[in-house]
């Protein structure tokens, strides 16, 4: 995903001329902080789902001790955030691993270059 | 900003909203923060499927990535432009990086505007926009 070149090298006219190396650059440093907002925007919406439903159980608890009947409207609602939260923790779960990865290449781009940089040295 | 001022505005203009991104993630993240209001949302992975559907109907907002796998955010905008214009619906390309100069006057000229994905990503951020669109699409 996420090949084509916004600038430089014969995809566009949108920009000034690069080279292929600040193309990639700047297509990975777009990556890596798409990832990470991505990754903040789930573990906020975790966040706020799970303390609703701490305020949720808890009411529920007490409205258990104080009845023998059961709120349904209370348990669907915690039951709702339950699922809330799991589907928080599986999305920022999957943003994490596409982080990792892209750090990964990030960091094998680095090891290429330098050992393009060292050859030419030698 | 509160959502029950967003929901009290929408109820006099409900906005309409697409957002065309190719990361799964990134449309499943709009889509949460998007819940519960009452915009009413489209949201394309695929580029060619979202410039068919916009060239049918432009919507009240529109967010374009700005790297896509068959063409970049600026280049789809510009043809979109192109085919229907933007009068009456506020255009933003969405980067995660800061477009250099020469792209932010491209975008411009096209009469539409940059938008951090941080603030996509972000409910109160992204509420907040859209607040601010509603009074724009209000005051017209």
């Amino acid at each position: 995903m996420n090949s084509a070149q916004p600038d430089g090298e014969g995809h566009t006219s949108t920009g000034a001329q690069l080279t292929p190396d600040e193309v990639n650059d700047h297509k990975l440093n777009h990556d890596l902080r798409a990832s990470l907002a991505i990754t903040n925007g789930f573990n906020q919406a975790l966040d706020s789902s799970f303390s609703e439903l701490c305020v949720s159980f808890g009411q529920l608890l007490d409205s258990q001790a104080s009845s023998t009947m059961m709120d349904v409207e209370l348990v669907n609602k915690v039951e709702q955030l339950e699922a809330d939260c799991r589907f928080c923790l599986s999305r920022m779960s999957r943003s994490l691993e596409k982080l990792n990865a892209r750090l990964d290449s990030d960091s094998r781009l680095q090891i290429q270059t330098s050992s393009s940089e060292r050859e030419e040295g030698s | 900003m509160s959502e029950a001022v967003l929901q009290h505005s929408e109820q006099s203009q409900p906005l309409d909203i697409v957002v065309v991104d190719d990361d799964q993630l990134t449309l499943d993240m709009v889509s949460w923060n998007l819940r519960r209001t009452q915009s009413a949302h489209r949201l394309f992975t695929d580029s060619e499927a979202a410039m068919a559907h916009l060239c049918e109907s432009m919507p009240g907002m529109l967010v374009v990535d700005y790297y896509m796998p068959t063409i970049n955010g600026i280049d789809f905008l510009s043809s979109l432009h192109a085919a229907v214009g933007f009068e009456g619906s506020s255009v933003y390309l969405c980067s995660a990086v800061f477009p250099r100069q020469r792209q932010i006057e491209q975008i411009t000229a096209l009469g539409a505007s940059v938008l951090d994905k941080r603030e996509i990503c972000n409910r109160s951020a992204l509420l907040g926009l859209l607040e601010a669109q509603q009074r724009v699409t209000g005051n017209k």
